[in-house]
């Protein structure tokens, strides 16, 4: 992928996994603690209503935001294989395809133009509170973080800001994946999967001693590489392997969680020699509850590294994070959570002859305060205000506030509006970066650089038209600010150029889903986003690379999923996506289709054959030579799950 | 930095700071809220221990168990519960169970509707002891459950089968029994209720 590869080699770009708020996912429900049940009487319990018939969690279901939670089934009967996979479950995400390796992840737009050096920057990616967004770069290496995929309990993708919660980056989304405690994964489970152009073996597992709950897993694969327009390799097949496990105590005075994983790839480039990526990372997570308090306390260290010896760039990251949070009631109409955190940063990078970073070795620190209080103001209405106050090491403090209204019309009918800021904080690459052609000096970092920042005004509606019938739909208004540009580092000479914050503008868009039971045994699941932009360069500003840098967007995209219960232990689910074309370069809008037909032949066996990509024998996501051809995949599935 | 660039976002500033004031206050009001199914379900499992009579009352130092075949969204909120509570004046420990050989130091066994295939089997195994078993599943009773929870109208109520119950050697009190949607073999009388609510 990009920065420290063959192909775009002296594009940017970096890996990695990272610092990230922990469970703020339970803090950002806005369900009441089970606590306040225990009080009532039968015969009022009776009388609660509740949210969801859904058996997973639903915690965000009375949340004046735009999420999508894929499920655990979801990701299961799709038959994805890989993160990136389970992630085009979400109607308000985009994934982009760009090479057998490189996958792109946007929501609301902005993502990226890998041809002049803007990467997908303003979507943070936090798995089990761990971020897995690059500090060096800033964006998300999608090749490093995997799961095993049954381990995932369920995907919350927020559109819109959540730096509030979730800090810096949160500008157009956050994607939580949450994994499934160990006490929900014990027994054996082995999974097989193969097929011509992929080959994945999965082993986990599960068991309980006394109060602890563990499971262990390994997991490895290797994908085929992808082609190039004229039939050719691409030469960028991949393999990798990782191992990790999970831990779970349940004790009296609350519950404590250790995990941690480390894996290696391999990923092929053009040229001599193959990029190699590795990391590892532990986390620990202490969460207690009483009558009136939740708290929780959360640190980790992630390390990772990554090197292309084409070029022999390179580097390595250590992360250490701590995170401290409490949410408690304040008299009858108050929940208020509020919470601190710190993080470092320490990172090495091997410069290139063509790509520096001036220093290559450096500590970056980030700490964070932050607060969030939900007022009910009469039953139906919820006022939710909240900031945090993160300090970087590039642009000192950054405030981001978020204030929301949601209002619970009916049983079955939200409303909810917001008014957010988020911020992309300054990374290295935008202020230490020296990129050279020959010994010109082509491009230098900005140690001025400004975050790119977004105040986003969005409204929404989320609700039950009718029994087995469920709708949401939201739209946003984003003006943004400070967005990167290149401009001469001189008034006087063209070169060297340097980033700057010279683009303003708007963007706005609307995503819609539905979940529709139309019988016991099929539910259809339509999803649709679109994104209208209007940007432009401030006066003064050199225009050079375009308003197009913003983002190489698509108008729209749009995702049909069927699923069908075939007899009891039958499932057949085909999902259909189209994506509208891209402006510059251009390229055709595109229809693709996956499906995935799966048959318990015994309690301890399902087999199955899935297919990707299945219209075209290969199809571009992205305009070549940046993407590569995206082929067709079939492959079959065996995974035995002994009792 | 916040820059504040137009009048729009000015008055947005100006609002977020007369709100932060005014809820500092903590004006309001008591809260409707609403809750999430599990959570519902979690409530009702628990409560329900109080409203049933075991036939023979253990070492009241260990702890009353509460045993859960499945969902771990209701395990985690029945271990909510569990902290600082106790029930027939035992501290209560709520686990969950992968098999029937786990549950024969439990009083109480929720089976979540995962489960359904095997339902029966299951039940039958635990019925013979003194377990109140509780389904979550259509016709859950026939199974031979003690208790079986429902969805009506977006609430969760619950029926109750005495023979059951008498099967298990349980005493289902007549207040539980006048709050279930349906009983199923008749509300004969039943010894008071006991402890801990």
């Amino acid at each position: 992928m990009r920065l420290f590869n063959g192909r775009a080699s002296h594009c940017a770009g970096l890996l990695c996994g990272l610092a990230g708020l922990a469970t703020m996912a339970q803090a950002h429900a806005s369900e009441p603690a089970s606590e306040d049940l225990a009080v009532l009487s039968l015969e009022e319990l009776g009388n609660v209503p509740v949210i969801s018939v859904s058996r997973s969690p639903q915690l965000l279901s009375g949340a004046a935001a735009a999420i999508y939670v894929i499920s655990h089934d979801e990701i299961a009967r799709s038959g994805a294989t890989s993160l990136p996979d389970a992630l085009r479950l979400a109607p308000n995400l985009l994934i982009t395809q760009q090479g057998s390796s490189n996958f792109v992840a946007a929501a609301r737009g902005l993502g990226g133009k890998p041809e002049v050096q803007n990467f997908s920057n303003k979507l943070l990616l936090l798995i089990d509170g761990r971020s897995a967004y690059s500090p060096l770069y800033s964006g998300i290496y999608l090749d490093a973080p995997d799961l095993v995929m049954e381990d995932i309990d369920r995907i919350e993708v927020i559109s819109g800001p959540g730096a509030t919660l979730w800090g810096a980056n949160a500008v157009n989304g956050v994607i939580n994946v949450i994994t499934r405690p160990a006490y929900l994964t014990d027994g054996t489970s082995v999974t097989a999967i193969a097929g011509p152009r992929e080959q994945d073996l999965s082993v986990r597992h599960g068991g309980e001693i006394n109060e602890l709950a563990y499971r262990v897993y390994a997991k490895g694969f290797q994908r085929d590489h992808a082609s190039l327009e004229d039939g050719s390799s691409a030469e960028d097949a991949w393999y990798k392997g990782q191992v990790g496990f999970r831990m779970d105590w349940s004790l009296a005075a609350g519950t404590a969680t250790l995990q941690g994983d480390a894996y290696s790839g391999l990923e092929d480039q053009p040229g001599p020699g193959k990029q190699a990526i590795s990391g590892a990372n532990v986390v620990g997570r202490w969460q207690t509850h009483t009558d009136r308090t939740d708290l929780q306390l959360q640190g980790y260290f992630d390390h990772s590294q990554r090197a292309a010896p084409m070029d022999g760039g390179a580097f390595v990251l250590n992360t250490f994070d701590l995170e401290f949070q409490q949410g408690m009631n304040v008299g009858a109409a108050q929940k208020m959570v509020w919470g601190a955190g710190a993080r470092l940063h320490r990172y090495d990078i091997a410069n290139s002859s063509t790509l520096l970073f001036l220093p290559s070795e450096r500590t970056l620190q980030l700490w964070n305060i932050f607060g969030q209080d939900t007022v009910t103001l009469n039953p139906a209405l919820r006022l939710i205000v909240g900031l945090k106050l993160e300090h970087n090491s590039f642009t000192g403090w950054e405030p981001q506030p978020d204030a929301r209204l949601a209002w619970q019309v009916n049983d079955s009918t939200l409303l909810w509006t917001s008014v957010s800021r988020a911020a992309r904080t300054p990374t290295p690459f935008d202020a230490d970066v020296l990129e050279k052609v020959g010994s010109v000096d082509f491009l230098t970092g900005n140690k001025d650089f400004e975050s790119e920042e977004v105040w986003a005004y969005e409204l929404g509606y989320r609700g039950a038209l009718a029994p087995g019938l469920s709708l949401s739909v939201s739209g946003f208004y984003n003006v943004y600010d400070e967005l990167r540009t290149i401009e001469p580092a001189s008034g006087t000479v063209f070169l060297p150029l340097r980033w700057d914050n010279q683009m303003q503008g708007h963007t706005y868009g609307m995503t819609a889903w539905a979940k529709w039971q139309i019988a016991d045994w099929w539910r259809l699941a339509p999803g649709f986003s679109l994104l209208r932009k209007d940007l432009h360069f401030k006066p003064g500003a050199s225009g050079l690379t375009g308003i197009g840098q913003s983002g190489n967007d698509p108008r729209g995209h749009a995702l049909l999923t069927s699923s069908m219960d075939l007899g009891p232990d039958r499932t057949l689910d085909v999902s259909i996506r189209h994506v509208v074309s891209l402006p510059d370069p251009a390229l055709p809008s595109y229809t693709e289709i996956t499906a995935r037909f799966a048959w318990r032949v015994s309690p301890a066996w399902e087999l199955s054959v899935a297919g990707t990509n299945l219209l075209h024998a290969s199809h571009l996501e992205y305009p070549a030579t940046t993407g590569a051809e995206i082929q067709r995949n079939v492959v079959a599935e065996a995974r035995w799950t002994p009792r | 930095m916040i820059r504040t660039r137009n009048a729009a976002q000015r008055r947005f500033a100006s609002g977020m700071a007369a709100v932060c004031l005014w809820v500092g206050w903590g004006v309001c009001c008591p809260a409707a809220e609403v809750h999430s199914e599990d959570s519902v379900k979690a409530a009702f499992i628990f409560r329900f221990a109080g409203y049933v009579e075991w036939p023979r009352e253990a070492d009241a130092s260990q702890p009353f168990t509460i045993a859960v075949m499945g969902s771990g969204d209701i395990v985690m909120r029945l271990q909510t519960l569990a902290l600082n509570r106790t029930l027939h004046n035992r501290p209560v420990k709520v686990r969950r169970v992968s098999g029937m050989r786990d549950v024969a130091d439990a009083q109480v066994l929720y089976i979540s509707p995962q489960h359904r295939a095997d339902l029966k089997n299951l039940v039958s195994t635990a019925g013979r002891k003194a377990i109140l078993v509780i389904t979550d599943e259509e016709q859950g009773l026939d199974s031979g459950s003690s208790i079986n929870l429902l969805m009506v109208d977006r609430r969760v109520r619950f029926e109750v089968s005495t023979e059951a119950a008498q099967r298990a050697g349980l005493a289902v009190s007549s207040e539980l029994l006048s709050v279930a949607t349906r009983v199923q073999g008749g509300r004969s009388p039943q010894p008071p209720p006991m402890s801990s609510r």
